[in-house]
């Protein structure tokens, strides 16, 4: 019974870091989504031997453990859906190692993203993955996650800068995956936790590799009238040969939303714009550069800026990096979606996607990682409109469809959490699901680990269990509005 | 054991009788012969075949190009060699999407005079024959020079279509360039050494060819020099595509490939030579007298280690050393050697089955007992009656 699991939680981490009145739990109990799901606890661990001993605890009394970064994910993760216990590593904030002869760190969970960059750059060193909101997202999350960011093009995801893990199972163990040397041998289980989404264990120290920072970098802004010819750009820049750095587009939408707070320079009237960066020595940008600018003018771009200093770079991608702020003021809410298409199918999707938002009377605003192919339609409405929530998500699941049916993935960075697991059966096989369900039951997960996430299920997130039910009952109606 | 006559017969009521041979020294692995070799038409006629195997307690190693058999420890039990080298077709390539689909069949060099028709590559540069497969190479995980630059196997393989241990087809990964929906199994089966699956098919991430490149090498007075120059010409952005030290007599060496545009090779071969100095340049060819040598190790140690492990070794050792990769590969003439290297934490890449019988190739130390024991879980859940390679892999999976 729950006096006894935060009695024992106590006993195990300490009566400060145990949280379980009603004011305290309803902080935890959404991330970046629309979904909501409430603790019954929330534990803030300091170090790996407490997140063991509360795993054990979780254990003992049969409720799940979720563990929760910066709470900044886009699909649910962090939301305990069955409730039970929500693992925090805020406090496990710390920069364990930095190595810099061997370009590597050792982080703990709760380190946000972009201060491993920032510790390492007096070394001429960073941290690759960049997703928008490495200010305030945890690396923890990143593993999680998997998460990418615009350079992934170039760079990849994170799973191919993480170089060992430090884990907590599900039974309370704790094992070292990997490590700072390459080849350790035995089955990657490095790279099959990187992206489980908090399902198979709980990572408690992450190995990172830090790669040097590029000699010089160019950024281009190509303006375009209309977004087909912007996104038959795309292709034609890879077929030029060039694999840049970064490859980012932003529709009309997007733009009319930043310019007023931006100051952008963005034209009212175009219908899209390319943001690239190449990166290398200065010979080969400066040549990349030309190649990009020429395959965009013959494409029709219509204006290209080009930034070379930082601060010339800066104010391009301020637009980009600005865009989803600036999206917040066009609808009281936003439904951000994360699919991935064949980069050559870009045009066509584009096209449907458009046509669809079109037929639903959603607003939408494009910007997203083009160069990937990997899409984020923001749907805006209100959500205070009765029938609004369940419309856009209706029009997010056929926009999905666009995708899957184009031979792409229902996620390339934001995961499948609660929010899409209902769509994995669209692209993987009964008998695919199988197979994770088997490596899931070889972690010894069950449902003790994040529950309700990635795996196809009848249950809704948020849809309360017994155990929620009492708690909710004790905070009354009132309190949860 | 079963009796061969009844191994072939069953099995040619599975699959079409012509794809079905009585086992031969060809097929052998570590010196052990199959009782079969079955060389399936499709993924389907496989499934069955390894289905079969599951039902009967058979064991299957999967085999390629035969390119390289000395990976792993010796299997406790092989009865069929699946031959998956009909399955070599390209079966989507879409250069615009830079990814390629192909069977687990078709060998490194089809692979490249696909792409290279297209101005691309797969980031694949193993130190082993044209004839070798994509299956097998990423069973055994093979990696060449350009992992310092391009990532391994595990870095460009975005798809894989399997036979698990109890016959399912399965897909893990997808055929886009960034996917994150479900566990990423491809990382999983990448160097299983065919213990958890059979890979059927894959699909990779392709890059456009270098427009330019260029091979250097430079004399260096001690390895810790040699090992400076190449830390220092990654630090500067320089255009390597590989960077190999190794030493011949007394002399160490370090071979340089540069990749990219005209100008930026062009630029970083200047800087490459300002940083040897004035001890010039290499000419000739590297000494690669180490390949007569029939055991192979792997040493991993962090780069910054690296030196003063290379400065250890025997004046006489035949080694090839990826300084930013912090690895060694060393060719040995003889078991006698290995003890002190295996002391280092060495694990045999290859070796004659008389040096590999008795030992774990892996090294004395198992992985810790907790990983070990995850290891173990996986495999009992995607190979649950053990018929995939057994015995081959870490721990004696």
């Amino acid at each position: 019974m729950a006096a006894s699991l935060i009695k024992d939680l106590q006993s195990a981490i300490g009566v400060k870091y145990v949280l379980h009145a009603p004011e305290d739990l309803l902080v935890y109990e959404y991330d970046a989504t629309i979904e909501r799901g409430l603790p019954e606890a929330v534990v803030l661990p300091e170090t790996t031997e407490e997140v063991a001993a509360a795993v054990r605890v979780a254990k003992r009394h049969g409720v799940p453990v979720t563990a929760r970064g910066a709470g900044t994910g886009l699909s649910g993760g962090a939301i305990p859906c069955e409730g039970g216990i929500v693992l925090v590593t805020a406090r496990m904030d710390r920069i364990l190692k930095l190595d810099p002869a061997n370009r590597l760190a050792v982080v703990q969970p709760g380190v946000i993203n972009l201060d491993v960059s920032r510790a390492a750059a007096p070394h001429g060193l960073y941290f690759a993955p960049d997703p928008s909101s490495q200010k305030a997202c945890s690396i923890g999350g990143n593993v999680a996650q998997n998460a990418g960011g615009p350079h992934t093009l170039r760079y990849g995801s994170t799973v191919n800068h993480v170089l060992g893990l430090e884990i907590v199972t599900p039974d309370g163990d704790i094992v070292t995956l990997g490590g700072e040397t390459l080849g350790v041998p035995g089955y990657d289980l490095t790279g099959l936790v990187v992206g489980s989404e908090g399902t198979l264990a709980i990572v408690t120290a992450v190995v990172v590799r830090l790669l040097p920072r590029a000699p010089a970098t160019i950024t281009l802004l190509a303006v375009f009238d209309e977004v087909r010819e912007a996104s038959e750009a795309v292709s034609a820049i890879i077929a030029a040969g060039v694999l840049p750095a970064a490859l980012e587009m932003i529709d009309d939408k997007t733009m009319q939303a930043v310019e007023p707070f931006v100051n952008a320079g963005y034209p009212p009237d175009a219908g899209a714009a390319l943001l690239i960066e190449v990166e290398g020595l200065e010979e080969e940008t400066s040549e990349q550069a030309e190649a990009v600018r020429a395959t965009c003018e013959a494409s029709g771009a219509r204006e290209i800026r080009i930034g070379m200093s930082p601060e010339e770079r800066e104010k391009l991608w301020a637009g980009r990096k600005g865009a989803l702020g600036a999206l917040g003021r066009l609808a009281p809410s936003y439904y951000i979606l994360d699919g991935v298409v064949p980069r050559t199918r870009l045009p066509d999707v584009l096209s449907g996607i458009y046509e669809a938002c079109e037929r639903y009377d959603i607003p939408v605003a494009n910007v997203f990682h083009a160069g990937d192919g990997n899409l984020h339609p923001n749907l805006m409405f209100d959500d205070r409109v009765p029938g609004a929530s369940e419309r856009v998500l209706e029009l997010g699941e056929e926009i999905m469809r666009l995708c899957v049916d184009a031979g792409g993935s229902i996620t390339g960075e934001h995961g499948v959490g609660s929010e899409k697991r209902n769509y994995m059966s669209w692209i993987f096989s009964d008998d695919d699901l199988t197979v994770m369900a088997r490596v899931k039951s070889a972690f010894g997960a069950d449902e003790r680990f994040n529950p309700g996430k990635i795996f196809p299920t009848s249950k809704g997130c948020g849809e309360v269990s017994s155990r929620m039910k009492a708690a909710i009952a004790r905070i009354g109606p009132d309190a949860y509005v | 054991m079963v009796h061969q006559v009844t191994v072939l017969t069953e099995l040619q009521s599975i699959i079409s009788a012509e794809d079905v041979r009585p086992g031969s020294d060809e097929f052998a692995v570590d010196g052990i012969a199959p009782q079969a070799v079955v060389r399936p038409a499709t993924v389907e006629a496989a499934a069955a075949v390894i289905g079969h195997a599951n039902a009967t307690r058979l064991a299957v190693i999967p085999i390629g190009g035969k390119q390289r058999r000395g990976p792993g420890n010796v299997p406790t039990r092989y009865d069929i060699a699946l031959d998956v080298t009909a399955l070599h077709a390209v079966v989507e390539y879409e250069p615009g999407d830079l990814t390629i689909t192909c069977g687990a069949g078709i060998t490194l060099g089809d692979l490249r005079k696909a792409t290279a028709a297209a101005g691309q590559m797969v980031a694949f540069d193993p130190e082993i024959a044209d004839e070798a497969t994509v299956g097998g190479v990423l069973a055994a995980d093979l990696w060449g020079p350009s992992r310092v630059s391009l990532g391994g196997p595990r870095d460009f393989t975005i798809g894989l279509r399997v036979i698990t241990g109890d016959g399912l087809i399965t897909r893990a990964g997808g055929r886009v360039v960034k996917n994150v929906a479900g566990y990423d199994l491809c990382k999983l089966y990448v160097g299983s050494l065919g213990t958890l699956v059979v890979i059927t098919e894959a699909t990779f991430k392709v890059q456009p060819l270098p427009k330019a490149t260029r091979d250097l090498a430079f004399t260096a007075g001690s390895a810790a020099e040699a090992c400076g120059i190449a830390s220092e010409s990654l630090m500067r952005g320089l255009s390597l595509r590989s960077v190999v030290v190794t030493r011949a007599d007394e002399r160490w060496r370090l071979d340089i490939t540069l990749a990219g545009s005209e100008a930026a090779v062009e630029r970083s071969a200047r800087e490459l030579a300002s940083l040897a100095g004035d001890r010039g340049q290499e000419t000739g060819d590297r000494d690669e007298r180490a390949d007569e040598r029939p055991i192979g190790v792997r040493i991993s140690a962090l780069p910054s280690e690296l030196p003063s492990l290379l400065e250890g070794l025997p004046t006489d050792a035949r080694f090839l050393a990826y300084p930013t990769l912090g690895v060694v590969r060393m060719r040995l003439r003889d078991e006698g050697e290995l003890p002190p290297l295996v002391a280092m934490g060495a694990l045999i890449e290859d070796a004659p089955p008389e040096v590999k019988r008795g030992i774990d190739v892996f090294g004395p130390e198992p992985p810790s007992s907790a990983a070990g024991g995850l290891m173990r879980s996986i495999k009992a859940q995607l190979d649950p009656n053990g018929v995939l390679s057994p015995g081959r892999f870490v721990g004696r999976l």
